[in-house]
């Protein structure tokens, strides 16, 4: 499974030290011996959220995204604005209109969202709400085609909720983005994942409050915790804060109460900046935002920075196996007998 | 900052550069903590032993906990030194963090007041040394502390942890050594070399005088949780106060090992005795269930008795007496300086040990009587009492002949002795306890002495490898007993070994289980040489051994037995099996289930007819629309005027038949009898003919089948025996049988279903 696709790295500038995604990716492909990715979730069509996704994945609505080398989709999650939105190009287009086909066909595809909400789009392409009601997933759902019993893990869809979707006309991506929880069970221990795309903290506010209604509080549990929005300021609280991001109620709440004392809070994100440098600005990652997580959510070192992972100078990905007893961070360059098969090695040969 | 390093070897350690190790596998370790793209340690320090070579690396290791609750306080980063004492040693690994917990499993124990290390690995060091580099360490440290933090480093099903920190000396406990109870034992040594073993026996065991003895007692403790045990004393004081934590009063419990009366020339011995204090204490696991218990042992071979009584205040000395003191008066500086030594502690070879280590805990261990005790017969008992299968009868009339020794059991001091009285005492021997009796008797003969007979009547089991026809058959008609017989028994040319099981109930008997071991042989093709002896000439039993067998194999045939044995102490099946070897080591099996046979009782004879012979005429009759038939082949017992119908050919293709009658055609047919005369070497023969009625006809033989019958019976005169015929009707298989021209005939209905 795969949740977001966005190779932003620039090949030409070899001081650009993101990786190389879709080398990686592919090699990791290779290694599992699949045919295909079960399950690709776009949580919203932002640019650093599908860049040259088009280049790397097989789309089935046009032949120009077709061909050997491209990894094919099982299913594709998309969010309802992924179906509905006018205006987009390039990458996200490509998203678009691969989710659209496949919700016309009516395989391969869940959208998360409350079912009226598509009813006009639907009608428009001679189809009703009825028809794909199995490829639609609301907000407070279990997400179609994961169970615990047979694939020892299943998705609880968040947002696109209701509350977001009626009062706002304009369909704001980072509202209208994925936000669910992936539940992981091994043995008898569930390990659970937070997904909250570029939500900002009045989103989760709903979502908690909502959640907190339904009495559906262990759905916001997690052991990790992908931060939102690149840990920006604005999802935890309104203001960021001289040193530190005071977060709302509901957002403590979710942070401090919902999540494990040694769970992980994973920030897709450049390193956090320090004090009076040049990234200490208005975009995020914002280092008011990582003390708060540093010092009243999790333990310092067990917040992940992708672009800080191991150090600053050389990222890596970042792994972190789900087991019997939890999650637990990879220690990064542990031996393999010897044989180092996880890197490609330099050319061999007679050299004539 | 520099680390506490004290307490981890007893010597003082001063830290260094890295780059002042001598020690190359510290140095590739310092290399890997090192390594930024190795998150699986860091460097902390370096240090070297002011007193002698050791030198010590100090790094944290990460370890990959979850969120799940740990069991013991384990944390994500430990601190952990890595000591060696020299070059490509092993190093030791010391887990430094002041509050580590001290009572986890595989933990080594040290000397009081010393730090523990982490036992990693089920090998001595020395077997693994060449195989070590600090990544295996390491990611070996990772591994230990993931799993002891949540309590999984000791499996459910492994035994709880014993470990007891190398000795020099090691004591073996006697066999029947019983860690429950109390008593008086002395302990020895048998040679004079360094570090020779101490042997530990019962006080009325005691050896000659002038064999070196220590005076030992055994002190049995409360029980303690596994893991707890966490120091060993160097000294006397130290040994009273760890066991005083455990809630045993040490002194106490030498002051009753002391003799009431001092002034008794043998107490005085006994007191001028080294001492040897024997302690077993009982563990409990983690849910304080009772799983096993750990013996201890602690010597000093120049302190006495006496030298440990007066430190402990209980008796003084002076003018050449010795005499209790009426209040203890310890002298608590003197036990510090008294120094002690603990022991490896052996457990003595007891059936039981004998299971376990053969994987045979749960086996069930069945009395046996074994008949035949040569070179077959003594080695699978013996491999069955290694087994601890040991309690058992032996029964043979034979003696030890200086050719036996070439495959028998037993050594060359033992010739001229009975084999079964051989046998018996080297089971004995092995278990020091009386376990084996051998009988000097033979089976099959009315002068079998009662102790014998006894002994075999109550077995559980007999196993015959006397590869006695005689013997066998005595047993397959005896009703002495009831308890099921195998006979084992190696083919004439030592290349196969042949198992025959009446199976519980003995609803097969032995003379039915040899007529299908016959059969076996003429209809397996893999079978057609099992009896032969090349370049020699063999008349009579199969089992007469007169053909060279290397030891080496017939150790192979010894193993099989004593192993089938054990895997058929339960089984009510009635079977045969034939392991052969063949010359590049391969053994391959064939085995027959012997279904009941079906029985005529006619006359003075007997007729047995197996349920093969059975199911191939019933499926040659098929539909019944015309008649066929064939000859019969099987065994004989003329002293018992016994026919056992194993094989029913099937009709000569020249053979006429029609609905109303069958002539059997003689194309192949002296073939075929010679085959299998040639194969079973004329165990098994023509008996008879077979043929069957067509459908709605009964089995009653007609006037025609009575005439074919007195021909059969003219031919079978000369050998004998009687004249067979088996018809097959609707109504079953009837049995006709002509004898001194009486015909008489019998019926084995038709199962119903």
């Amino acid at each position: 499974m795969l949740v977001d696709f966005a190779d932003m790295a620039d090949t030409g500038d070899d001081s650009d030290k993101r990786c190389d995604l879709t080398s990686l990716l592919s090699e990791d492909f290779e290694e599992a011996g699949v045919e295909e990715y079960r399950i690709v979730a776009f949580s919203h069509l932002d640019t650093d959220h599908c860049k040259r996704s088009s280049e790397y994945f097989w789309l089935d609505h046009a032949k120009k995204y077709q061909g050997e080398g491209r990894k094919k989709i099982r299913t594709l999650w998309v969010p309802a604005a992924a179906i509905t939105e006018e205006g987009v190009a390039g990458d996200a287009r490509a998203i678009r209109q691969e989710a659209r086909h496949r919700l016309r066909k009516g395989e391969g595809i869940v959208v998360f969202s409350r079912p009226a909400r598509l009813r006009d789009w639907l009608e428009e392409n001679g189809l009703s709400v009825e028809d794909r009601q199995d490829c639609i997933v609301d907000a407070g759902k279990r997400v179609p085609g994961l169970t615990i019993a047979q694939d020892a893990v299943e998705a609880f869809a968040h947002s696109p909720h209701a509350t977001r979707s009626d009062e706002n006309g304009i369909e704001d991506r980072n509202g209208d983005s994925l936000v669910f929880q992936m539940r992981f069970r091994e043995g008898s221990y569930d390990t659970d994942v937070l997904f909250a795309a570029d939500v900002k903290h009045e989103v989760l506010a709903e979502i908690v409050d909502i959640t907190k209604h339904h009495e559906n509080d262990n759905r916001l549990h997690w052991n990790i915790y992908k931060l939102p929005h690149h840990c920006s300021y604005l999802s935890i609280g309104p203001n960021k804060g001289t040193r530190k991001t005071e977060p709302t109620e509901q957002i403590r709440w979710l942070c401090e109460d919902q999540g494990e004392k040694n769970g992980y809070v994973v920030s897709s994100s450049w390193p956090i900046p320090s004090e009076g440098s040049e990234a200490d600005d208005d975009q995020p990652p914002h280092r008011q935002a990582a003390n708060y997580y540093r010092e009243d959510v999790v333990k310092r070192e067990h917040m992940l920075v992708t672009m800080e992972h191991p150090n600053n100078s050389e990222p890596k990905p970042i792994e972190i196996e789900i087991g019997s007893k939890g999650a637990s961070k990879k220690a990064l360059g542990v031996p393999a007998s010897g044989i180092a098969g996880d890197e490609v090695a330099p050319r061999a040969g007679h050299g004539y | 900052m520099a680390t506490d390093l004290s307490g981890l070897t007893g010597a003082s350690f001063r830290e260094i550069a890295s780059d002042d190790l001598s020690d190359d596998g510290l140095r590739a370790l310092v290399e890997l903590a090192s390594l930024e793209s190795y998150e699986g340690c860091s460097l902390v320090s370096c240090y070297r032993s002011a007193d002698d070579p050791a030198e010590a690396v100090v790094v944290q290791v990460y370890i990959e906990l979850g969120q799940a609750e740990c069991l013991n306080d384990v944390r994500e980063w430990e601190p952990v030194a890595m000591v060696t004492g020299g070059h490509r040693t092993m190093p030791s690994v010391f887990p430094i963090r002041s509050d580590f917990p001290q009572q986890l499993p595989h933990l080594n124990l040290n000397l009081r007041g010393l730090r523990r290390s982490l036992c990693l690995f089920d090998a001595p060091a020395e077997d693994i040394a060449h195989l070590y580099n600090p990544a295996m360490l390491v990611e070996r440290v990772r591994w230990w502390m993931k799993k002891s933090a949540y309590g999984e480093l000791h499996g459910e099903d492994q035994p709880l942890d014993p470990a007891l920190a190398p000795s020099f000396l090691t004591l073996f406990l006697p066999p029947d050594f019983d860690r429950a109870a109390s008593r008086s034992y002395v302990a020895f040594r048998r040679t004079e070399h360094p570090y020779s073993p101490i042997i530990l026996c019962p006080s009325a065991c005691a050896p000659n005088a002038g064999i070196p003895q220590y005076a030992c007692s055994h002190i049995l403790t409360k029980s303690t949780r596994h893991g707890s045990m966490i120091d060993l004393p160097s000294n006397l004081s130290e040994l009273i106060e760890i066991y005083g934590e455990l809630g045993v009063d040490l002194t106490s419990e030498i002051e009753k090992i002391l003799p009431a009366d001092l002034t008794d020339p043998e107490a005085r011995t006994l007191i001028q005795q080294s001492l040897l204090l024997l302690i077993t204490t009982p563990l409990t696991d983690a849910g304080r269930r009772a799983g096993a218990t750990t013996t201890r042992a602690f010597l000093n071979s120049k302190l006495t008795l006496l030298d440990v009584a007066k430190s402990l205040g209980l008796v003084a000395q002076g003018g050449g007496e010795i005499a209790r003191l009426l209040q203890k008066q310890p002298d608590f500086e003197l036990q510090k300086s008294q120094q002690v030594l603990p022991l490896d502690v052996v457990d003595g070879f007891s059936p039981s040990l004998a299971r376990r280590t053969s994987g045979y805990a749960e086996a069930p261990t069945p009395t046996l009587a074994a008949i035949g005790l040569g070179a077959l017969g003594s080695q699978a008992v013996m491999n069955l009492a290694r087994m601890g299968q040991s309690t058992c009868s032996l029964i043979d009339q034979d003696f030890i002949a200086p050719h036996n020794l070439a495959r028998h059991a037993a050594s060359g001091s033992w010739i001229g002795y009975s084999k079964a009285e051989v046998v018996g005492e080297e089971i004995c021997q092995l278990f020091q306890t009386k376990l084996a009796t051998g009988f000097h008797a033979a089976v099959g003969y009315e002068n079998m002495p009662p102790p014998a007979l006894e002994a075999l009547s109550t077995a559980e089991r007999v196993i015959d490898f006397s590869a006695s026809v005689r013997a066998a058959r005595w047993l397959a008609a005896s009703t002495d007993f009831e308890s099921p017989v195998s006979s084992y028994f190696v083919n004439p040319s030592g290349t196969a070994l042949v198992a025959m099981h009446e199976g519980i109930g003995r609803r097969g008997r032995g003379g039915e289980i040899e007529a299908a071991y016959y059969a076996m042989l003429v209809e397996n093709e893999n079978l057609q040489d099992h009896l032969a002896t090349p370049g020699q000439v063999q008349l009579g039993s199969c089992r007469n051994l007169s053909v060279t067998i290397p030891q080496a194999r017939m150790a192979i045939f010894a193993g099989l037995a004593a192993e089938d044995i054990v895997a058929t102490h339960e089984s009510e099946e009635t079977s045969i099996k034939i392991w052969s070897l063949n010359a590049t080591g391969a053994v391959t099996v064939e085995r027959q289930h012997i279904h009941p046979f079906d029985r005529f009782d006619l006359g003075d004879w007997k007729v047995l007819v197996s349920s093969s012979v059975r199911a191939a005429v019933e499926t040659a009759r098929a539909d019944g629309a015309v008649e066929t038939g064939g000859i019969l082949l099987g065994s004989y017992d003329l002293s018992r005027r016994t026919l056992f119908i194993t094989v029913a050919l099937l009709s000569p293709t020249d053979s006429k038949t029609d609905r109303s009658y069958f002539d059997r055609g003689v194309r192949g047919v002296r073939h075929s009898i010679g085959e299998a005369e040639r194969v079973s070497r004329r165990h098994v023969t023509y008996l008879g003919e077979w043929h069957t009625h067509p459908s709605g006809a009964n089995s009653n033989p007609s006037n025609q089948d009575l005439d074919l019958l007195t021909w059969i019976a003219q031919r079978r005169q000369p050998f004998l025996m009687p004249g067979v015929l088996l018809i097959c009707g609707h109504d079953g298989l009837r049995l006709v049988l002509q004898w001194k021209e009486r015909t008489i005939e019998g019926l084995a209905a038709t199962e119903r279903h």
